[in-house]
């Protein structure tokens, strides 16, 4: 297992008194637990506000867990600090949303690409150009852009410039946040296509965070949905697309429209009621109920946690529990949702 | 979706709600630059759902905005003509198109934030509408403005009326911004990239209160969005946009499963397909060229998989190639170039 994270809960403060006493919270992440092994992806997705950019800031330890552990190949960094944190730095990078925010416009090219190295010493000042050329050949740009600035390239550009400087230290894990979803259509399927080429040539993992279901469909070998600072369910990409069973779950996908008439068409809608709850005020017993098409009356008071049902799928609602708890609910009709 | 003979009759005889001819627009002055959008042609008929599809700076929002009237200053509009229920709004002055706007034509934008005033509450925003449009009272005006929350699907929308716009959430907000598009009865409803900005599960709230509008109300959209699953999922006809020009316009079912324009087969092979998980996706090679550097033959020709010789360096006709569609591909128009569609069909 490269990356596995247990536990993880990270509150932020909303509201303070005049002495800076934190006098309301929000639970952004709240008991996550999530494994990456080698060479693989797995996908996080969920609306926004469930706490998935939270949840890849802890990974990368941009945030310090509150509580929970973050292991990087098998090191516990959840409190690592000072050099420590900087070795694991190294093992695992973090891609931005916006390329355009994550590139300083007054270094050239090559010297954002090249400065981990730099900064981790494997490399002296005058080595720079050169291994900044090399690492746009891997992402396919032109190495003469090493001498350019930021703003003299598209925003496509820049997200594989931003690829590049994740890349240079050779990390054992890739941490992208929304590496798309700023993107043009056509600029998206390049990225996309990077981003699965360097995992084949490099077996690097990666954790990919997106709200954009196709997208982290197309590139996830496993998928965990995100509700509310939970995740609910996880599995296998194609299982949790194909047979998702959290009615979260289901209720995301059906509003994912698809891009063929004849199967949109025929496709049945679950509409959800209302929208996300407050996160600092989450619903007691099980969080999603408030908008759960197939609410049970136990929902409110009890918070399902997330079990292992199958060999390698986990849910978390009170409808799936594992064989051995069956008795105790019912299973609704099949109708019902 | 091919109309049989008899259908074709009656629709032919039936004057489309919206008809954009031969629109030209220029950016004049020092910077000068002609065609940002050029010689664009369509229709929008009665209740019917027009999507408006293309890369950005294509020219979608500028033709929606030339519809509005509300083109940025800098901009002007060379030649064609926009008639909407056969006026030509080119020719309208200031007054008469803020009649419109609002009016029979509404307006949705992706930011509601940056079209909704934040010192108004939202009861007297959209109440404003229908005191500019109908010379209501504020308290009728008010009273309408709450059924009309309710239309879009706002609970308490009595007590909402009071609210002000940073207190919604964004698809709360984009609801206001539907119910002041709706307030007047449009017959045609502008929508820029109105769902862009919301979550899926908001959008397929929106969408569906957007298509029981439709039924109810009889309204025509013309959706601008780069979403071909809100194509699919909505719309009944498919403008593609391509620097500046129409490069195919076709009922939607066409478009997915044939394509008559290279650029349209290559958007629809660039997004992923269930059941094609992990496998390359085809990527369009360098960008939309800007107004001033567009290539002097086929505009998408530095761009085209299908490019030959000669035929591709002269500049391409819109040309019909069935009653209810048209291409600007010469290859395609003469039966030179068969394109695949990447979904079955
Ligand atoms: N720095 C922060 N300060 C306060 N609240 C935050 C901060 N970062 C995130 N949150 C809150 O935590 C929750 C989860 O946010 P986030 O992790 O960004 O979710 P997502 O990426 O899924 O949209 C939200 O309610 C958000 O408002
Ligand atoms: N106010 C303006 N001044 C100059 N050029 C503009 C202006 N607005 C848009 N353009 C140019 O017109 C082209 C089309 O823009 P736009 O209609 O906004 O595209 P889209 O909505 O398809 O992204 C772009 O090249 C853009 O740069
Ligand atoms: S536990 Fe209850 S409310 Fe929660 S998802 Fe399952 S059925 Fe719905
Ligand atoms: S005219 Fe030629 S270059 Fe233009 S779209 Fe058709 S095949 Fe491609
Ligand atoms: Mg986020
Ligand atoms: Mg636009």
């Amino acid at each position: 297992m490269v990356l596995r994270v247990r536990g993880l809960t990270k509150s932020f403060p909303l509201r303070r008194s005049l002495l800076g006493r934190t006098l309301e919270s929000v639970r952004a992440v709240d008991g996550v637990d999530l494994e990456v092994r080698a060479g693989t992806t797995v996908g996080i997705v969920g609306e926004s506000g469930s706490g998935k950019t939270t949840v890849g800031r802890l990974m990368a330890r941009l945030l310090k867990p509150d509580q929970g552990t973050v292991e990087v190949e098998g090191k516990d960094v959840s409190r690592a600090r000072g050099s420590e944190l900087k070795e694991m730095r190294s093992r695992l990078q973090v891609i931005f949303q916006d390329p355009y925010g994550a590139l300083d416009p007054t270094k050239t090219i090559g010297h954002a690409i090249a400065e981990p190295l730099l900064v981790h010493g494997k490399i002296g000042r005058g080595e720079m150009r050169e291994r900044a050329a090399q690492l746009l050949g891997r992402v396919t740009l032109d190495p003469a852009f090493v001498d350019r600035y930021p703003d003299e390239l598209s925003g496509g550009q820049r997200q594989r410039v931003c690829i590049a400087r994740a890349l240079a230290l050779s990390p054992s894990v890739l941490v992208a946040d929304e590496p798309t979803s700023a993107l043009d259509l056509s600029t998206r399927s390049e990225i996309l296509n990077l981003l699965l080429s360097i995992q084949e040539d490099t077996g690097q993992a990666m954790v990919l965070v997106s709200h954009d279901f196709a997208t982290v469909r197309h590139l996830s070998h496993r998928i965990a949905v995100m509700y509310l600072g939970r995740i609910v369910e996880e599995g296998p990409a194609e299982q949790i697309a194909t047979h998702p069973l959290h009615p979260y779950t289901k209720a995301l996908l059906s509003a994912v429209p698809v891009p063929d008439p004849d199967v949109q068409r025929s496709r049945r809608r679950t509409v959800l009621s209302g929208e996300l709850p407050d996160p600092a005020n989450p619903p007691s017993g099980c969080r999603f109920r408030t908008r759960c098409p197939v609410v049970q009356d136990a929902c409110a008071s009890q918070d399902p946690p997330l079990l292992q049902i199958g060999e390698d799928h986990r849910v978390a609602c009170i409808l799936h529990q594992p064989p051995q708890d069956d008795a105790a609910v019912n299973e609704p009709q099949e109708t019902a949702r | 979706m091919t109309a049989g003979p008899g259908q074709r009759s009656d629709a032919g005889a039936a004057e489309p709600l919206l008809a954009v001819k031969g629109l030209t627009i220029d950016l004049p002055g020092g910077a000068r630059q002609r065609g940002l959008v050029e010689d664009v042609t369509f229709e929008v008929r009665k209740g019917q759902a027009v999507a408006l599809i293309g890369e950005s700076g294509c020219g979608k929002s500028l033709t929606s905005m030339a519809i509005l009237g509300l083109l940025p200053a800098a901009v002007r509009v060379a030649a064609g003509s926009i008639h909407f229920d056969g006026v030509d709004l080119l020719t309208c002055n200031r007054k008469q198109l803020r009649k419109v706007r609002g009016g029979p034509v509404g307006m949705v934008f992706q930011e509601p934030m940056s079209s909704l005033n934040p010192t108004m509450t939202v009861g007297d925003q959209i109440a404003e509408v229908r005191r500019l449009h109908l010379g209501e009272r504020r308290s009728v005006a008010l009273k309408e403005a709450s059924k009309l929350l309710s239309r879009v699907g706002i609970p308490n929308a009595d007590r909402r009326l009071g609210s002000y716009p940073h207190e919604m959430s964004g698809g709360m907000q984009q609801r206001v911004m539907i119910a002041a598009a709706i307030a007047c009865d449009p017959k045609l409803l502008i929508a820029d990239e109105p769902t862009t900005a919301l979550d899926v599960t908001i959008q397929a709230e929106i969408l569906e209160l957007l298509r029981d509008l439709r039924r109810d109300l009889d309204l025509a959209v013309l959706l601008v969005t780069h979403d071909l699953g809100v194509v699919a999922d909505f719309c009944d006809d498919v403008v593609v946009m391509y620097a500046g020009h129409i490069a195919e316009r076709t009922p939607v079912d066409r478009l997915f499963y044939e394509p008559q324009h290279p650029y349209s087969s290559a958007l629809l092979a660039a997004v992923p397909q269930a059941g094609r998980a992990r496998t390359s996706l085809t990527v369009i090679p360098g960008r939309v060229p800007s107004a001033g550097h567009f290539p002097g033959g086929c505009r998408f020709e530095p761009r085209c998989a299908h490019s030959v010789e000669d035929v591709c360096r002269r500049p391409q006709a819109d040309t019909a190639i069935a009653d209810d569609r048209r291409t600007r591909c010469g290859r395609v128009a003469s039966g030179d170039l068969i394109l695949k569609g990447t979904v079955r069909g």
